[in-house]
């Protein structure tokens, strides 16, 4: 067996730095070889030690997180796993840190004494054995400055969206999405469906953020959104999302079924209500992410007469998950993320073929299926 | 099914419950520093980062309650507030603090938790402020539909249709409530079109408490609330007619992209689309870099923590060590004067040099392994002055002095409790209400001073207050009325005697007997904690001025240097911080005064104490000149005189327990290295003794 992977923990929390080392030492690929309780130690524990991972926390005295990260990432450049709190400020922090180079971010650990934990530790040893696999941190390309507020168009655009692109994203994602919205126009005439992979009290900053850098109108996604011309919508943490077409254009619900693909919410789920419900003017991009959900999803799309974009491997970071589904021949175009926003404006400037008739009236005709009480 | 096993677990959740402890203490000392200065954001700050802490920690541990009470109050803990709320968030935090301490109190005996209710109408009432004006307006039926429906709303006012929001109460004592529901249900439906209707289907009956319903209807208004007034089962509706332009002003946007621009012409068009950005600025405010601000808390990364008994247990084998050292020296002196010509005396002499500095190396430093600095002990107090100046309605200022000073670990947690009585009595009794203060022509805030210092082998705590002053008259009257002395002894009492009355259970000189000080039973723990940790007190007082209590504690109770002689052909020590010096005296020296012996020392006079009568009544010894060994400091002085002086030595103190120290005179024992058992002699109590026994009448 090759090497373990030297880990520095670097948290100002004593019970995590015990907690997060004992909750690794199942995997015996994974050797935890130092600890330190602020960003100031943590530097030099670097200089020491070489580790090859560092999981960091954010929230701490002195040197705090963000500063840490910057001179990590300046100095070390090695790939870093922020462990992340459960709070609006926390997930504000973790975007920022993910703009500044980490790798990727866990929820805290919680429940020392349930089967959780095991969740928790499982998902910390695969991100940190794909970070160590990854090397040295390289910046995220062109993104947007933290305090950057794109203005935001006079008007939505007019009409119904021309196209439903919905997209499935995982590890790699909040910076992938950050680039991708920032380059998309204030006059995108499709309407966009976001599943991340991320937990839970996470995403309503998220959306935030993106909103922030996109000059379309992003938000977290409450049941009953609207699908509109310039909107996406971000399911939140720990619920499935699906749409459903009305003539209007379409609307999103929010669900609670069990995890697919260990994941809720899961990209397969809303795939598969995209596919059934707008069919051919149905786009679907599965983007950067570890492991598999959203391929089987993007087929069923394929099959129901959509679009299907897969991210070019080279530009994941982990690129699993369009692989699987550009391997199983069910991405229609494999497509660089530095051109996706471009390939999305195009296909959206005109509605598809077959929905012409579905949006022409636009007044209401009677009370929708699913609404009849 | 565990993920880790359970000692582990036990082990996080006791580190989870110790390091709380710490963040506990960091959130009460900043509630007291945003008391002061209630506008400090980087106080603030640190106190997010704190409750940030406590939360995720409790969340690891499963203590769910605790965590999200964290959550809730670290969300509102915005750089904001502190603006808005200024005195009431320095509440907030404290009140927080005495939560948080219940909780893990609870949890840790695994008890429920309190549900920290009051600390949560805290928090309503902190965030409620600013926003008061604005929210009562819309509080009687909030209908919250989803952008779907007010779509359908919105086109169904757009083609002259009268829409209306249906609240309609259930009553929750129908009978068949499933039966109850569909009714309601079919009632809506044939009055007209339901556009939006919630719960949806498939929700309970039982937990339905209202019914909402947006119904777009040719019928009047009354004809609708006269229909869903459903006796039995509805037992109030509000049915009110949605104006056209509310809907759209909401739906502007999504109704122009929709339906196109005439069909929206009638509101107000071309409204620019708002994002809200005012809101995102407060998230968005990063957590700073703030340096920590106290000094101590700069502690070094590398620290270990250390079970304490463990190092107990490194202590006594030194201990034991030390012992070994007096064995091997009086080995060598045997061999010494047995082969006096023999050249492996000088090797056997440099290697017990050797091995008594590094003993003394070791000693040392396990010793300094105990200590910490008294700013761990003084933490504690600012809440308490504050606490109890508050529930009294005095204003005291706590001013700290010494906290680097540094002391033994076991001696400063046995400190704490009976500081902390004299602390409070400070406030209590020491410090006046107010106007007393201003009558007496002093500053209306009273302060109080804690101070710590090292003095020779000890530390010296002192907690002064520039009160009201003891009187000493009004406590030796207690005292004799209470039995607790007896008239005579009283006039002979020296001023700091007279004080240490306090200290007797039952006696205590305020007029009136508060909740705070207690019933003079707090003064009393304080004087049976002292002496077990073989610390004296002093008290100074002026009247009107202030009283200074002054604590004196050994460094260390593990071993201590020590001056042993002999009395009556026994062995005795006396802990050498405490000689002042070594005299003889000639019979004709000696005085009587009062029935004492008395001995004038240069220009002092010194009570004397011969050991061997106050013990067994034991003749005197006879010899011309006496060996007097002079004890104690300044006033508090008296000579010791012995037979002989035996040496001086490093003793490492055994406890006694009562049994063995029939008299109390001794305080500890210690054995030496050829086995002899030695007593250690409590200056303390001799002194009392001295006070209270009239020596000579024994021997006159």
């Amino acid at each position: 067996m090759s090497e373990p992977i030297r880990v520095l923990v670097v948290d100002d929390s004593a019970l995590m730095r015990k907690l997060i080392p004992q909750i690794l030492q199942r995997d015996a690929s994974i050797q935890v070889v130092g600890t330190a309780m602020d960003g100031s130690f943590g530097l030099k524990k670097i200089e020491e030690l070489k580790p090859q991972v560092i999981t960091l926390d954010l929230e701490m005295p002195r040197m705090d997180g963000l500063e840490t990260l910057r001179q990590i990432s300046r100095k070390y450049r090695t790939p870093v796993i922020v462990v992340s709190a459960h709070s609006q400020e926390g997930a504000s922090a973790t975007f920022k840190a993910l703009a500044l180079g980490a790798f990727d971010f866990v929820a805290k650990p919680v429940d020392v004494a349930s089967g959780r934990l095991e969740e928790i530790a499982t998902e910390l040893a695969a991100k940190i054995k794909l970070a160590a696999r990854a090397g040295p941190s390289r910046l995220p390309a062109e993104l947007p400055p933290a305090e950057w507020r794109r203005p935001k168009p006079e008007r939505r655009p007019a009409g119904s969206p021309t196209r439903l692109v919905a997209i499935g994203i995982s590890t790699g994602g909040p910076n992938a999405l950050q680039y991708m919205f920032s380059q998309l126009p204030g006059e995108f005439r499709g309407s966009i469906v976001v599943v991340q992979h991320m937990p839970e009290g996470f995403t309503e900053m998220f959306a935030r953020r993106l909103d922030e850098c996109a000059a379309i109108e992003v938000r977290e996604a409450r049941s009953g959104d609207l699908l509109l011309p310039g909107r996406a919508l971000i399911c939140p943490g720990n619920r499935h999302i699906k749409v459903r077409n009305i003539p209007q254009g379409g609307t999103v619900v929010l669900v609670d079924k069990p995890r697919l693909n260990g994941h809720r919410p899961s990209v397969d789920v809303l795939f598969a209500s995209v596919a059934e419900e707008f069919r051919s003017s149905a786009v679907a991009v599965l983007m950067t992410g570890m492991g598999e959900d959203g391929a089987e999803g993007l087929g069923a799309v394929k099959a129901s007469g959509g679009m299907t974009i897969a991210q070019s491997e080279a530009s994941c970071v982990v690129d699993s998950m369009p692989r699987a589904a550009i391997e199983r021949g069910y991405a229609t175009r494999v497509v660089p993320l530095e051109a996706l926003a471009r390939t999305l404006v195009t296909l959206c400037e005109t509605p598809a073929p077959s929905s012409k008739e579905e949006s022409g009236s636009a007044v209401l005709g009677g009370v929708p299926k699913g609404l009849q009480v | 099914m565990n993920f880790l096993p359970d000692d582990r677990a036990a082990e996080l959740r006791e580190l989870f419950f110790e390091s709380a402890q710490e963040l506990l203490q960091a959130l009460n000392e900043a509630g007291l520093e945003l008391e002061k200065h209630p506008a400090d954001e980087e106080c603030l700050r640190g106190v997010r980062r704190t409750v940030h802490t406590l939360k995720g920690d409790s969340a690891a541990c499963g203590y769910h309650a605790l965590s999200e009470l964290a959550h809730e109050l670290e969300d509102v803990l915005t750089t904001e507030l502190v603006r808005q709320a200024g005195g009431a968030l320095a509440e907030v935090v404290l009140s927080a603090a005495d939560t948080f301490h219940a909780m893990l109190a609870a949890y840790r005996d695994n008890l429920q938790p309190p549900s920290g209710e009051e600390l949560r109408a805290h928090i309503r009432r902190l965030i409620q402020k600013p926003e008061q004006t604005r929210s009562t307006a819309s509080a009687e039926a909030h209908f919250d539909w989803t952008e779907y429906e007010r779509l359908l709303i919105a086109e169904a006012a757009s083609r002259g249709l009268a829409v209306y929001n249906i609240a309609l109460m259930m009553n929750p004592e129908a009978l068949l409530p499933a039966a109850a529901l569909q009714l309601v249900r079919n009632v809506l439906h044939s009055s007209g079109t339901v556009l939006a209707l919630h719960p949806e289907d498939g929700t309970p009956a039982e937990h339905v408490g209202v019914v909402q319903a947006a119904l777009a209807s040719a019928q009047p208004q009354d004809w609708i609330a006269d229909r869903c007034r459903i006796p039995h089962v509805v037992t109030s509706a509000i049915v009110e007619k949605i104006r056209s332009e509310e809907v759209v002003e909401v739906e502007e946007d999504a109704l122009q992209s929709l339906l196109g621009a005439e069909a929206a012409s009638g509101a107000r068009a071309n409204r620019p689309v708002t994002t809200a950005p005012e809101k995102r600025a407060a998230a968005e405010r990063s957590s700073g870099t703030g340096a920590g601000k106290s000094a101590a808390s700069g502690s070094a990364e590398n620290v270990l923590r250390v079970d304490a008994s463990r190092i107990d247990a490194v202590i006594n084998l030194v201990g034991e060590l030390i012992i070994g050292k007096s064995m091997l020296h009086r080995a060598i002196s045997e061999f010494d004067s047995r082969f006096p010509k023999d050249p492996l005396r000088n090797k056997f002499a440099e290697m017990s040099g050797f091995q008594s500095r590094v003993l003394d190396e070791l000693q040392k430093s396990v010793m300094k392994i105990r200590m910490v600095p008294v700013e761990q002990l003084f933490r504690r107090y600012p809440r308490i002055v504050r606490d109890v100046a508050k529930l009294l309605g005095k204003d005291v200022a706590l001013e700290l002095a010494g906290q680097n000073t540094d002391m033994d670990k076991g001696i400063l947690d046995a400190l704490a409790e009976p500081l902390s009585h004299v602390v409070r009595n400070a406030v209590d009794h020491g410090i006046e209400p107010p106007e007393q203060r201003i009558a007496a022509g002093k500053r209306a805030r009273g302060t109080i001073r804690m101070n710590a210092y090292h003095q020779g082998n000890h530390v010296i705590l002192e907690v002064s207050d520039d009160g009201r002053g003891l009187e000493r008259e009004k406590i030796v009257a207690r005292a004799i009325e209470r039995g607790v002395i007896s008239a005579e002894t009283a006039g002979q009492l020296s001023e700091s005697e007279a004080f240490n009355l306090i200290f007797e259970s039952g006696l205590t000189t305020a007029e009136a007997v508060s909740e705070i000080s207690g019933r003079g039973v707090g003064l009393d723990v304080v004087r049976t904690v002292l002496e077990r940790i073989k610390a004296t007190l002093t008290i100074e007082s002026k009247p009107g001025k202030g009283t200074t209590f002054l604590i004196c504690v050994p460094l260390t109770l593990a071993s201590i240097q020590a001056l042993l002689f002999r009395i009556g052909g026994r062995l005795y020590a006396l802990p050498l911080a405490a000689v002042t010096e070594i005299t003889r005296a000639g019979n004709e020296e000696i005085h009587r005064v009062e029935g004492r012996e008395v001995l004038q020392l240069r220009d002092k006079i010194l009570t004397l104490m011969r050991l061997d009568q106050l013990v067994r009544g034991a003749p005197a010894a006879t010899g011309k000149r006496q060996l007097v060994i002079v004890v104690g400091e300044a006033d508090r002085r008296f000579g010791l005189v012995v037979d002989s002086v035996a040496g001086e030595e490093e003793l490492v103190v055994k406890a006694l327990d009562e049994q063995t120290v029939g008299n109390g005179l001794a305080s500890g024992a210690s054995i030496l290295g050829d086995g002899t058992v030695v007593l250690i002699l409590d200056i303390a109590a001799l002194m009392g003794m001295l006070s209270r026994v009239p020596v000579l009448e024994a021997t006159a």
